[in-house]
C-alpha cells in the first residue's frame, strides 16, 4: 500500500511543503494518519479510497501550514532563485513549477494549488481554507496575475541577457 | 488561452511526476507508530456477549416448566394402630405402639419467570490528541554521534482515537542508525472533537433484576388485611430477569429516541406449611394376653382415642411474565473517551402472564393458569398489566465504529395494578435493573477529525 500512496501522495505532499525534506515528513505524517485511521474508511472503491487519502493529506498539510504561520506570524517563503527558471513555458518541469509558486504568497499558492490543480471548487476551498468564496476567487485571480507577471519578467530578463 | 494552457502544462507535470522515494524507508519509519489490531478488546466484548446470552439461556432453562423439584406436599400422619400386647407373668413383654408414617412426594408442572430492561446509547465519541515535545538539548546535542538536524520530523498532533499511543517520529542517523528520543514527562494531551451525524443503533441486552413486590388491599376492602397477611407470608420474592431490544436514533446534538421490545420474568415462591393434628376414635382390641409360647389366650376390645397429624408442605414457583413495548427519549453527554446517557420513557405491557399458585379467598392454595379453562386466572390477574415509566442511566464505551457495549442501569415503575378488576388486592412489580448489552451503529459513524492548534514542533536546525 505504501508503494501505491507514496508516489500518489508526494505529488500533494511536495506542492504544500516548501521543499522535499518537508514533503517526506508530511508524507509520512499523513501516511500514520491514513493507516491509523483505515477503519473509518468503509468503501472497496479504490478510486473513492484515493480521494480519501487525498483530502487527509492535503487536510494535514493545511492543518501545519496554519499551524506553522501562527507561530512565525509571517509567510515564510522558499526564495529559490527565479533565474534558472527556463524561458520557454513548455520546457517548464516539476522543480521549476514548484520554484515559481514558491513565489506567490502562500494563501494564492493555496488556491492556486487546489483549484488549478487539485480540481477544488471555490466553494470546497471556501471551506476548507475557512474564507469566503469571494476570497477564494480573489486569491486565483491575483495568484494568475502574479504567476503572469513573473513569468513575462523573467522572459524580459531572459531576452535581454540573450541580447 | 495561454494562462490556461499553463495551468494545463502545470497539471501534466504533476501528473507525470514520479518521485525516486524509497518505499521501504518510509515504511520502516512510520511502522513503529502504526496502531497495533486490538484483538483483546474483542475477545472481551465477545466474552460478554456470549455470557449474557449463556446466562439468560441457563436462567432460562433453569426456571422452565420442565425443571422438577418445584412443588412439595408433605403429609405426615401418626397414629397407633396396633393394640398393647401383654404377656403372661411368667413371660411378659409389652409391645409398644408403632408409628406409622406416609411420607409423599409431588412433582406438580411448574413455570419460570425472567425480567428485562430497557437502555440506551449515545453516538459520539471523543479522541485524543497526545503530542510529545521535545528539550533543545535533546535537539541540539553535542553528542557527534548524533545528527543535529531533524530528518523527520516528529509526527506530533496525529489523532488517536484509544489514547493509547503517541506518535513521534524520529527517522535514525543515515548513517549511525541513532536516533533521539522525546521526553515522555512532556506528553500534553488535548482533547479532538469527533463530530457525528445522525445515528440509528440496534441494542440487543439482558440482565438482572431486583423486584420489589407491592401487594395492597385495594381501597375500600380493608376487612381483607387478614388475607393480605396470609398472601405476603406465603409469597416472597426471588429474582428476576429480562433481556430484549431496542431501536435507538441519535442526533447531532446527543438528543436520543428510543423504541424497543422486552421480555421480564419475575420468580416467586410460594411457600406454605400447615400442620393439623386431630384425635379420632377406632374400635378394635385393647388388650391381648398371650402366653410364654406365644399364643393369645386372652383379650378385650373397645373404643380407643388416637392423634393423627398431618403437616401440609406447598412449594411453589410462580412467574410473572411481561412482554413490553417501550419508549423513551433523552440525551447523551460525552466524557472523554466514553459516554452516559440519561434517559425516561413509558412502557406499554402488551402481554402479562402469571403462572403458579395464590392463596384464594378460604387460604387455599390454587393453581393459576393463563389460558385455564376454570376461569379463576381471570378473578385474579389482567391480561395487560398497562403502562410503566422507567428511567434510566447508560455508560457505553465504543469498541469500534459499529460496536459498543453499555452497561444500562434502570427503574421501572409501574403506573397500574395487575391484578383484574373484581380482585381484592393490588399487585405491582417495581424494579431496579441492570442491563449489559452491545450497541450496534446501523450506519458507519463518519467521523471529522480536528487537528489541535497548538504545534510544538521544533525548529530545523
Amino acid at each position: 500500500m505504501v508503494k501505491i500512496l507514496s508516489p500518489y501522495l508526494y505529488n500533494f505532499c511536495l506542492r504544500y511543503a516548501n521543499s522535499h525534506e518537508d514533503a517526506k515528513d508530511l508524507l509520512q505524517e499523513s501516511l500514520i494518519l491514513i493507516f491509523n485511521n483505515l477503519d473509518q474508511f468503509s468503501s472497496d472503491n479504490e478510486a473513492a479510497f484515493k480521494s480519501w487519502c487525498r483530502r487527509i493529506t492535503i487536510n494535514n498539510a493545511l492543518s501545519k501550514k496554519r499551524k506553522k504561520s501562527n507561530q512565525h506570524n509571517s509567510i515564510s517563503q522558499s526564495k529559490t532563485s527565479l533565474s534558472a527558471l527556463p524561458l520557454i513555458i513548455s520546457k517548464l518541469n516539476v522543480e521549476d513549477i514548484l520554484t515559481l509558486l514558491n513565489h506567490l504568497p502562500d494563501n494564492q499558492r493555496l488556491v492556486f494549488n487546489l483549484f488549478v490543480i487539485d480540481g477544488y471548487s471555490h466553494r470546497e476551498i471556501a471551506k476548507i481554507l475557512n474564507i469566503k468564496e469571494s476570497s477564494s476567487r480573489t486569491y486565483l485571480t491575483r495568484a494568475r496575475q502574479n504567476l503572469q507577471k513573473i513569468l513575462n519578467r523573467e522572459n524580459r530578463l531572459k531576452t535581454k541577457l540573450a541580447e | 488561452m495561454e494562462e490556461r494552457k499553463f495551468e494545463h502544462k502545470i497539471k501534466n507535470a504533476f501528473k507525470a511526476y514520479h518521485p525516486g522515494l524509497d518505499d521501504d524507508e518510509i515504511w520502516t519509519n512510520i511502522e513503529p507508530y502504526l496502531k497495533k489490531k486490538k484483538k483483546r478488546r474483542f475477545f472481551l466484548l465477545w466474552w460478554l456477549v456470549g455470557g449474557t446470552i449463556v446466562i439468560s439461556m441457563g436462567l432460562f432453562k433453569l426456571n422452565s416448566p420442565d425443571s422438577d423439584n418445584h412443588f412439595q406436599v408433605t403429609q405426615k400422619s401418626e397414629f397407633d394402630t396396633k393394640p398393647q400386647v401383654q404377656k403372661t407373668k411368667d413371660n411378659e413383654i409389652n409391645i409398644s405402639s408403632q408409628q406409622k408414617k406416609i411420607n409423599s412426594t409431588h412433582k406438580p408442572e411448574s413455570n419460570f419467570t425472567k425480567k428485562a430492561s430497557n437502555s440506551a446509547i449515545t453516538g459520539t465519541t471523543t479522541a485524543v490528541t497526545k503530542k510529545a515535545t521535545f528539550t533543545e538539548t535533546e535537539l541540539h546535542s553535542t553528542n557527534p554521534l548524533f545528527e543535529k538536524r531533524r530528518i523527520v520530523s516528529p509526527a506530533k498532533s496525529i489523532v488517536f482515537l484509544d489514547q493509547k499511543q503517541f506518535h513521534v517520529l524520529f527517522t535514525p542517523h543515515p548513517i549511525l542508525g541513532r536516533s533521539f528520543s522525546p521526553t515522555e514527562e512532556k506528553l500534553k494531551e488535548q482533547k479532538t472533537k469527533l463530530s457525528q451525524k445522525n445515528q440509528f443503533y440496534l441494542q440487543p441486552f439482558a440482565g438482572m433484576l431486583l423486584p420489589i413486590k407491592h401487594l395492597n388491599i385495594k381501597s375500600g376492602q380493608q376487612y381483607y388485611q387478614q388475607y393480605l397477611n396470609a398472601r405476603k407470608s406465603t409469597e416472597s420474592q426471588l429474582e428476576a430477569f429480562g433481556f430484549g431490544l431496542n431501536l435507538q436514533f441519535k442526533n447531532k446534538k446527543g438528543f436520543i429516541l428510543t423504541s424497543g421490545l422486552e421480555f421480564q420474568q419475575y420468580n416467586e415462591l410460594f411457600y406454605q406449611k400447615n400442620t393439623s393434628v386431630t384425635e379420632e376414635v377406632i374400635t378394635g382390641t385393647l388388650t391381648q394376653t398371650e402366653n410364654a409360647l406365644g399364643e393369645i389366650i386372652n383379650s378385650t376390645s373397645g373404643e380407643k382415642t388416637i392423634k393423627k397429624t398431618v403437616i401440609n408442605e406447598y412449594k411453589f414457583y410462580n412467574h410473572s411474565r411481561f412482554v413490553n413495548l417501550t419508549f423513551g427519549a433523552g440525551k447523551s453527554f460525552i466524557r472523554k473517551n466514553w459516554e452516559y446517557a440519561i434517559q425516561a420513557g413509558l412502557e406499554y405491557n402488551l402481554i402479562y402472564s402469571f403462572a403458579g399458585t395464590v392463596l384464594d379467598d378460604s387460604r387455599i392454595p390454587l393453581t393459576l393458569k393463563k389460558h385455564d379453562i376454570s376461569g379463576y386466572y381471570n378473578n385474579f390477574f389482567k391480561s395487560k398489566s398497562g403502562f410503566a415509566l422507567w428511567f434510566s442511566t447508560e455508560f457505553h464505551k465504543p469498541v469500534n465504529r459499529h460496536l459498543s457495549w453499555f452497561v444500562n442501569p434502570k427503574i421501572r415503575i409501574p403506573l397500574s395494578s395487575l391484578t383484574a378488576d373484581n380482585n381484592k388486592l393490588s399487585q405491582r412489580y417495581y424494579s431496579i435493573a441492570l442491563n449489559f448489552g452491545i450497541k450496534y451503529s446501523l450506519q458507519k459513524v463518519k467521523v471529522k477529525i480536528k487537528q489541535s492548534q497548538n504545534d510544538d514542533r521544533p525548529i530545523d536546525h
